[in-house]
């Protein structure tokens, strides 16, 4: 890791311990310290242990995944616009939790809410694995996949997908169409251990094999066959890299419902900075989009304290005006170049 | 040396290639000339290990293609592609070290640098290193690939001796200058690094200059190979080409030099008429007409 990660590390930990002090119950450092030594009522050790640190460790992993997946893509489809969305992630996680909300919320809500909540993660992480598989099946012709062909089958199984969730909320009832908008705000709260132990191995080990391919989604940027001429298996890249991301997403999307922006404005924040070399970019994206999801959690939880705003709000307030502002700056460097 | 034996290719039930022939031996320029549609691209998309599904062997220093993994061919071989397509800002020194991806693992960062500064400074490029690469002219970004294939033959030396490399009309849209420039790059290389070169050329005269060898093909087929001298003749090129030349010896060049008659001259019934805006002009003569 170069110092810029170091860097990147350094304000992850600093915006977890921030989180950890912050909230509708505010604590000091003396506080943490004491929670840590073990020298705290236990009012203040179930907050900072079983609330608020696997708040934010989800909010880290999830932000993680979901910028580096969104870099991924990026350079696998040489498109600075594209994100996992593309590939009909969201839209079939999406479907996939409106059928657990419509259809089960009657039965299962009466056992306990937890099962509830574990039904639609696991709903909505099948959700994104058929629909990307189904993109990548149509869009894989020859047993070549095009970039093109495959953007296309991912619009249209999105609008397909889209349509089969709007007919099933319209159909809902007022609690449920209120359940389903909530999961589209996208939120971190409610944050298990239990969550944790199943979305954390998913992302890290997701990130660590996607790190593995950074070298060839360099290469891949030259061309597909400029990668192929340099020795990189391009068809096996592109089946990891798609694989893994609709794992990665999946396992996060479904734990946290609709996050979106993160996956846009993360790497290309980077790129600008830093420059495009995927060797740095992907594990960067990883750390800023951590502390990025951790800093907006933790402006979700005081603005208006003590209630919570929806994470995915916050998100997309700072991620859609930069996304206008990168249309704009790519539409004047067009003009010179 | 590079043995292509009875070559077929067939897309779509259309036989592009049909029992194609020939040998480019290493530390030699061989060229690919031919109308559109000739073959010409696909015999080097087979070569290069585009095409897998052709008839025949192309036997590589003793062993067929199709036995080598694309990393054993990247060792082999570098291939300088005709488009040069990039989405993201990559710096100069980027696209260049990626010729060291095949054995990436084997050199320390420091001897990458060293290697790449190396090579830039051979293609007069080392105050290019931290510029984007997409803010290069056409020509310059045709010697940052130029360098990242010899970075890439570099490293593949490790283990293989006999070294090719792929042009794909790398003269195309560059100006003379650019062109020449380019050239001389490739002709060093050959005498230097004793590389093979196979390149698909349009220009008659510049494969003339560069060639030891010339392979004309038509319709899918080796119409003529041999040496510049050998090959370029009157009647030949009337053949391949469907246009009438003329063929004189270079003034300063050691090699032929092919002046193209025009069209209306071989056959006067495509002569324009001579209308108004033509009557006061002075008819061009031909060396040849006289």
């Amino acid at each position: 890791m170069s110092s810029r990660s170091y860097l990147l590390l350094l304000l992850l930990v600093l915006s977890i311990g921030v989180g950890l002090l912050v909230g509708a119950y505010d604590m000091s450092w003396a506080d943490l310290w004491g929670v840590i030594t073990g020298d705290a009522d236990d009012m203040q050790q179930f907050l900072v242990w079983e609330i608020r640190l696997p708040r934010l460790l989800l909010a880290a992993l999830v932000g993680a995944g979901l910028a580096m997946s969104g870099a991924a893509i990026q350079g696998l489809f040489r498109n600075p616009l594209a994100d996992p969305t593309i590939i009909g992630i969201t839209s079939g996680a999406m479907l996939f939790a409106v059928i657990a909300l419509s259809f089960l919320t009657t039965y299962l809500a009466e056992v306990t809410a937890s099962l509830l909540q574990a039904t639609i993660s696991l709903f909505a992480f099948i959700g994104a694995l058929l629909t990307s598989w189904l993109v990548y099946r149509i869009g894989n012709r020859y047993g070549q996949s095009q970039v093109a062909s495959m953007i296309l089958a991912g619009i249209a199984v999105a609008a397909f997908a889209g349509a089969l969730s709007g007919y099933l909320i319209y159909k809902s009832d007022e609690s449920q169409l209120r359940d389903i908008t909530f999961w589209t705000l996208g939120s971190v709260s409610g944050a298990s251990w239990m969550q944790l132990s199943i979305v954390g191995p998913i992302v890290l080990l997701g990130t660590w094999l996607i790190q593995r391919d950074a070298r060839a989604l360099n290469a891949i940027l030259l061309g597909e066959r400029e990668a192929a001429y340099l020795g990189f298996q391009v068809n096996a890249v592109k089946q990891r890299i798609i694989a893994l991301t609709a794992l990665v997403v999946g396992a996060c999307i479904s734990v946290t419902g609709l996050i979106g922006f993160v996956g846009l404005v993360i790497p290309h924040l980077l790129r600008l900075a830093w420059g495009t070399d995927y060797r740095s970019l992907l594990i960067n994206s990883a750390l800023l989009g951590a502390s990025f999801l951790v800093i907006a959690d933790n402006f979700s939880r005081t603005i208006v304290a003590p209630a919570e705003l929806p994470i995915g709000i916050l998100t997309a307030l700072v991620g859609a005006p930069f996304f206008i502002w990168l249309l704009l700056r790519q539409q004047r460097k067009s003009l010179f170049i | 040396m590079i043995r292509v034996q009875d070559l077929s290719f067939k897309r779509g039930g259309k036989e592009i290639l049909s029992k194609l022939n020939f040998q480019a031996a290493a530390g030699e320029i061989s060229v690919i000339l031919g109308k559109n549609g000739a073959g010409k691209s696909t015999v080097l998309n087979c070569l290069c290990g585009n095409f897998n599904d052709y008839e025949g062997t192309i036997n590589w220093d003793g062993q067929d293609l199709k036995n080598f993994s694309l990393k054993e061919q990247a060792k082999r071989r570098a291939v300088l592609a005709q488009s040069m397509e990039l989405s993201f800002q990559l710096s100069v020194y980027d696209v260049i070290e990626m010729g060291c991806y095949g054995q990436y693992d084997r050199f320390s960062s420091k001897e990458r640098r060293q290697l790449i500064e190396e090579v830039a400074n051979q293609f007069q490029l080392s105050s290019f290193l931290d510029r984007d690469f997409l803010s290069l002219s056409g020509g310059e970004k045709k010697r940052v690939l130029l360098a990242k294939c010899l970075i890439q033959l570099k490293v593949g030396a490790i283990t293989e001796k006999r070294q090719y490399l792929l042009l794909d009309e790398p003269t195309a849209a560059l100006d003379l200058e650019q062109q020449n420039l380019l050239l001389q790059f490739i002709k060093e290389l050959v005498r230097k690094e004793g590389l093979g070169v196979i390149a698909v050329l349009h220009d008659l005269n510049l494969a003339a200059q560069l060639a030891d060898q010339l392979i004309l093909l038509k319709q899918g087929k080796v119409h003529t190979c041999g040496s510049p001298e050998q090959v370029l003749q009157p009647a030949i090129i009337q053949d391949v080409f469907d246009i009438d030349c003329l063929i004189q010896r270079h003034p300063s060049l050691d090699c032929p030099l092919i002046t193209t008659l025009p069209y209306a001259e071989r056959n006067s019934t495509f002569a324009p008429a001579t209308g108004p805006t033509q009557g006061d002009r002075t008819p061009l003569t031909h060396p040849a007409a006289s």
